[in-house]
Order: structure tokens, then sequence, then C-alpha cells
């Protein structure tokens, strides 16, 4: 049974609490953020987090038009350019980090590219989802994903600890400037693009803390950030399906979801074995493929029909309906 | 095939207006009659007609098939099997008055050009023109930068122009990719607007591409240590200075097609560590394994340079994407020096189609050799 709501976070003492969390699909070719915003009555600024764009970081233009609000651009990743060339004592061994990341990754792509095969080929030889052998190789699979997610935490925290980034005056004052720029704003925008990029720099600038005590809209990569972990994938690449990998951690503020943009585009959504696979790799998230149109507002799904859609463990499709 | 059976059927029965039937079928058919991987191409054109052949560059056929007149016109058939995905290029040689003449099919107005003109074009039915290679209005276009270098090689000036890629910014440096008969890939190869596709589709990273020409090209390309040194110790200097070209072979492409693919190889041999990236395409990589070549003397210098190439294969501190039509007389030579690829190069890639020599076929592979040499963001992109 597929279901119909997403989960935030539970609220306990140890954790914050998520004031409203809304989910869009991607925002080409019709953005839904300004009806959404306004049906939701968010009349203040908002801040914006556009990072994922990258170079393209301060071209928002098209989005202040759109909205009638005051856009407070975070700059993410301007504030890290800057902070390459000037706080290279921070960055030097952040770069280091991404180093060792990079080698894990190698790592973890030799193990995946070929848990995932095996998995594959074992259903398809015989279709049985209960094959104790596809199980075997779909438990393998996830104990290669949480290894690697195992290592990544482990190096990002060393980092942490050892480098203590936040306690850098320029680094500090960066984060300070942050969240003057976040005080007093009725929401904050996460845009999609680049999602290695905009996770590095929202992490980087220890956004956790700082972005659950107001409204949220996240769209495409920036939905992906909310979730507890973030998975690449493509299936029309020059040389047919590629292996899907994990990137790393998001922010974990939705909790048991896996977010694919662009999935109609991007997923063989006509091969069920891969989807089945794809779905049990995952499990017990679910699955969910975002379109231009979906909209989750605090789980509930108010998008066009057919905008978001789950993926189940036997590879079925589901569609969301308001 | 069915409906040109059909057709026979009517033009053969006592009384029939043959004239009548014919322009009928040609008003309503596309030419050739394309069903799954079965072509049947026809010429009529209303007036006497002693002969047509069908002229193609289809290695492994006869070079010129005899169409079978229809009994009692001058229309003429020929049935033709395709591969799955074929591209066949083809004209037809009308012969009337006892002259033959060449000329495109006139009822089919599928064209693919080159520098000598233009040839019919059969696509198998399950061939698909890639939709990356057409026109994609969202896709922000890179700009051309025209230059020119003295070449103390060549002992004159050279031309060239650089694709620079939409939103290319000051301060950052991009991967190099120099192009042999680049006003052909341009023109024939749509190559620009591949590279806008790609590049705004995140498949392939930007980057910086050189188009050059030879000037005696066929001489030029042929394995010529002085076009090996211009483009290592001076075009490729010379562009680094002029743009910003990341430093380090693996961002330094060199491709071409045909005798350009010999050039490109013949470049990264005679400069080891300078180009870490080869896109070659049909290379016409001709060796012997016992007596003469018989391809002229302008190949002399290839086959000298692929027969020691392959007795003793250097290390190439290179990826290496290969292509070759099925349909070409050099599929022989690029599968026999794949091997020696994958022994010798960091990584090696070889693509074959049922295509022939000809510009559709280098446009078509452009995706896989540039996604594979320089891999864009495209995993990483969610808009």
């Amino acid at each position: 049974m597929v279901s119909r709501t997403l989960h935030p976070r539970a609220r306990s003492a140890n954790r914050a609490r998520i004031v409203s969390l809304t989910i869009l699909g991607p925002e080409r070719p019709d953005g839904v953020l300004p009806a959404v915003l306004a049906r939701r009555a968010v009349t203040g600024p908002v801040a914006l987090i556009s990072a994922g764009w990258r170079y393209d970081e301060a071209r928002d233009e098209p989005l202040r038009a759109a909205l009638p609000n005051e856009v407070r651009n975070l700059r993410l990743y301007d504030r890290f350019r800057h902070l390459e060339r000037d706080a290279t004592d921070v960055i030097a061994p952040y770069t280091r980090k991404q180093d060792a990341l990079r080698k894990t990754k190698e790592r973890y792509r030799l193990r995946v590219h070929e848990s995932l095969s095996i998995a594959s080929a074992l259903l398809r030889e015989n279709g049985d989802l209960e094959c104790p052998w596809f199980r075997q190789a779909i438990r393998h699979l996830q104990e290669v994903d949480d290894l690697f997610l195992a290592e990544v935490r482990g190096l990002h925290d060393r980092y942490e600890t050892e480098c203590r980034p936040g306690d850098h005056p320029l680094v500090r004052r960066q984060r300070d400037e942050i969240r003057e720029q976040l005080d007093g704003c009725a929401a904050l925008l996460i845009a999609g693009g680049h999602i290695g990029v905009l996770r590095n720099r929202a992490f980087f600038f220890d956004l956790g803390p700082l972005i659950t005590d107001r409204p949220i809209y996240a769209w495409s990569a920036g939905a992906m950030l909310l979730t507890e972990r973030v998975l690449l994938y493509h299936d029309h690449t020059a040389y047919g399906p590629g292996t899907a990998e994990l990137l790393d951690h998001g922010f974990g503020l939705l909790r048991q979801t896996v977010f694919l943009p662009h999935a109609r585009e991007r997923l063989d959504l006509g091969d069920r074995v891969h989807l089945a696979v794809l779905s049990r790799r995952l499990a017990p998230r679910q699955v969910v493929g975002l379109e231009n149109g979906a909209v989750f507002e605090d789980g509930r799904y108010s998008g066009r029909e057919g905008a978001a859609f789950t993926i189940a463990n036997d590879g079925s499709v589901h569609a969301e309906a308001p | 095939m069915q409906r040109l059976l059909e057709l026979i059927a009517q033009l053969e029965r006592r009384g029939a207006d043959r004239r009548a039937l014919l322009e009928t079928f040609v008003k309503d058919t596309t030419f050739p009659l394309v069903t799954d991987d079965h072509a049947v191409f026809f010429f009529w054109d209303g007036e006497a007609t002693e002969a047509v052949f069908l002229q193609h560059w289809v290695f492994g056929l006869p070079s010129r098939i005899e169409l079978r007149r229809i009994p009692h016109t001058d229309a003429f058939y020929l049935p033709l099997d395709l591969p799955k995905r074929a591209r066949v290029e083809y004209k037809f040689e009308v012969v009337k008055h006892g002259h033959g003449r060449w000329s495109a099919d006139p009822r089919n107005g599928r064209r693919a050009y080159d520098p000598f003109g233009s040839n019919s074009v059969c696509p198998a039915s399950s061939y698909q023109e890639p939709e990356w290679t057409v026109t994609d209005p969202s896709a922000r276009g890179g700009t051309m930068v025209s230059g020119q270098v003295h070449s103390k090689a060549f002992r004159e000036d050279r031309d060239f122009q650089v694709y620079v890629p939409y939103g290319a910014r000051a301060g950052k440096e991009y991967p190099l990719v120099i192009v042999h008969d680049g006003a052909d890939f341009q023109n024939f190869a749509q190559m620009r607007t591949c590279l806008d596709n790609l590049i705004h589709r995140h498949e392939v990273a930007p980057m910086l591409v050189a188009f050059t020409n030879g000037v005696r090209r066929n001489v030029e390309y042929a394995a010529n240590p002085r076009q090996a040194d211009y483009l290592a110790t001076e075009l490729l200097p010379h562009l680094r200075r002029e743009f910003p070209v990341l430093e380090g072979p693996e961002f330094h492409g060199i491709m071409g097609a045909s005798f350009g693919a010999v050039s490109s190889l013949h470049a990264a041999v005679k400069h080891p560590g300078t180009w870490g990236r080869l896109l070659l395409q049909s290379g016409s990589f001709a060796f012997t394994d016992i007596g003469d070549h018989e391809r002229g003397a302008l190949w002399d210098p290839i086959v000298k340079f692929v027969n020691e190439f392959r007795a003793n294969p250097p290390k190439l501190d290179a990826r290496v994407y290969q292509s070759c039509g099925t349909f070409e007389s050099l599929i022989y030579y690029n599968r026999s020096l794949f091997p020696v690829f994958q022994k010798s190069a960091e990584a090696a890639r070889f693509t074959e189609v049922p295509d022939g020599h000809n510009w559709i076929n280098w446009r078509d592979r452009l995706r896989e050799g540039l996604t594979w040499l320089f891999p864009g963001p495209l995993w990483m992109y969610y808009e």
C-alpha cells in the first residue's frame, strides 16, 4: 500500500520544531510557487537559497519578478567563493575532505554497481520478489549504501571536530550575516539546481539549525536537500541507465522519503524490475517522483494530479492526486 | 513492398492506364518505401529511361546495384534489407540516351550534405535522428571567436575559431578540444548546435572548442609531423595564452574524422603527455600485414605510421573514444586497432553503427564521445 502523505520529522525535545514544509516539483516550465505562497498568505520578505544555480546564483530576477514578496538571497555560493579566497586555513582542510569523499565515492561505486547488477539480474531471472537470493541481494545493496553513508558522515564529523570552521572569524561572520538575513523572513525558499553544490554550501554554513523556525518551500534539488539521503540517478545517459548512487545525507527534515525530481524524464518507468529494485533498495523510505506542478504541503498532496507519484516495492507507479 | 507489388499487378493488367497509375502512386507515396527495416528504392520521372543504378557508400554491397524495371514502364525499383537503425546515403545513376548521370533521388527530400554536395538518405524506420542534434530554443548558445596564429611549422598564418560556452566566466578555466576539419564539423555535423544542447543539458562539461582547418588538408592530416608539431607546440600554447584553458592533458582533447582521426592519433603519439582525450571517428587507419596497401601515395605515411603503431604501441596517456560505421571500408582497420587502444591507452571505448563514412554518422556519435571524454554534471542537476 502506498502512502499518500510524506513524513516530516517527528517533533521531539531535542530536535528543532519544523514550522511548515512545502515540497514542490521542478519549477519549470510553469512555476507554481507564487500561487502556493499566495494561498498560504506568505506576505513578508522571503529568504532564498539558490546556491544550486552555482555561478548563476544571483540571477534570481525571474523569481523576484514573479513574487510580490521582498526576496533576500542568502548568496551561499558567493560567500563560499569569498572564503575560498580569504579563509584558506579553513578551506584547505575542507578541500582535503572533499578529496577523501571522492575516494570513498570511487570505492562505493565499484561496490554498488556490482551489487545493483546482481539484484537486478536475480529479479529479472525469475520475477520473484520474495526469492531469498533476491532479498539477500537487496539487503547487501542496502548495506553498501549504509556503509558509504557511514564513511561519509565520519569524514564530515572529523572535519567539523578537527577544523571547527564555525570558530573561524570569517566563517562566523558569514553565518551571522545569514542569520541576520533570515531574521524577519516569513519563509525560506530553497531552489533546485546542482544538488552537490547546494548540499555542500548549506551544510558548510550549518543552515540546519537556522532553517526550521520558519516555513520552508523547496523544489527539486532543494527538496532533495531536506530528506535523509540524496539519491543521484539517470537512466537515459548516452550509455543507457547509469548506476543510481547516493550523494550524501540531507538535512533529514523529511523522514522516510527519497525524492526523484524530473523522474519521468530521467527514470525508465517502463522497466518494472528496475523500479522494484530501486524501491526495495531504498525501503522503508518512500520513493517519490516529482514533476512540474507537484505540491506537498506539510505532507499532504495538493498539486496537479499525476505530477507526483510513488514507486511501490513491486515496481508499480502510483500517481498522487489532491 | 506490398504497395509496390499491388502497383506492379495493376500495371500489368491489359488496358491499364499506366501513366495515371504511376502518377497516383508517386503522389501518395514517400520514397524510398521503408517498412520496418526493409527499404524499396524507386525511380520514375515520366521519361524514357534505359537503366537506373543505386550508387551508395555501403561497404559490403556491390558498389553499383541496378534497379529492376517494372514491366511495360520506365519505372524502376530495388528492394533492400537494412540493418536495424541503419542509414544509407545514396544517389541514383540514371541512364538516358546511352549516358549515365548521377543525381539525388528526386522523390526523396531527405538529404545529407558534405563538402562535395549532398546525398539522398534512406534511414531504416528504427533510425531516429537524435533530438540533441536539433536546435533547442531553451539551450543558450555559445559564442564564436575567430583567431589566427603564425605557424613556423607551416610557415604561414593559420586561422581558427573558438567556441566559448554560454555563461563562461572571467577567472574560470575550461577544458579544450581541438577539432580537425572544423568548418565541416560546423556546417555538416551541426557541431555548434550539438555543443549548445549537450552543455545546456549538463551532459558535457562546458568547454572551449577550437575549430581548425587544413590548408593542404590531405597531406597535412596524413600522419604529418609538421601538423603534430603545429598542434602541440604552436596552436595549443597560443590557445592557452588567449583563452582560459585548464592545465593538464586530461583537459586537452583532440578530435577528427577520417584523416582527421589519423592526425589526432599521430599528434598524441608524437607529443606524449600533451593530449589526454582523443575522439577518433572513422579513422583512416590503413595498415598492412603483408604486401602493399594499394590506396595511393597519399596513404603511404599513414600506413607507415599505423604499421609502426601496431607493431610497437606506445603508452598513450589518454582516454580514447573511437567510432566507425559498419558500412565503411575502414571498419576492418578500426576493429583491428581497438584492441591496441585497449592495451595502450588509459581507457578506450569503441562504437560501431550501421552507417557510412559521412558527417551525420560523425554528428550522431558526438554525444557518446564527448560525454565520455568530458562528462558534464548531468547526475547532479535537478532544476
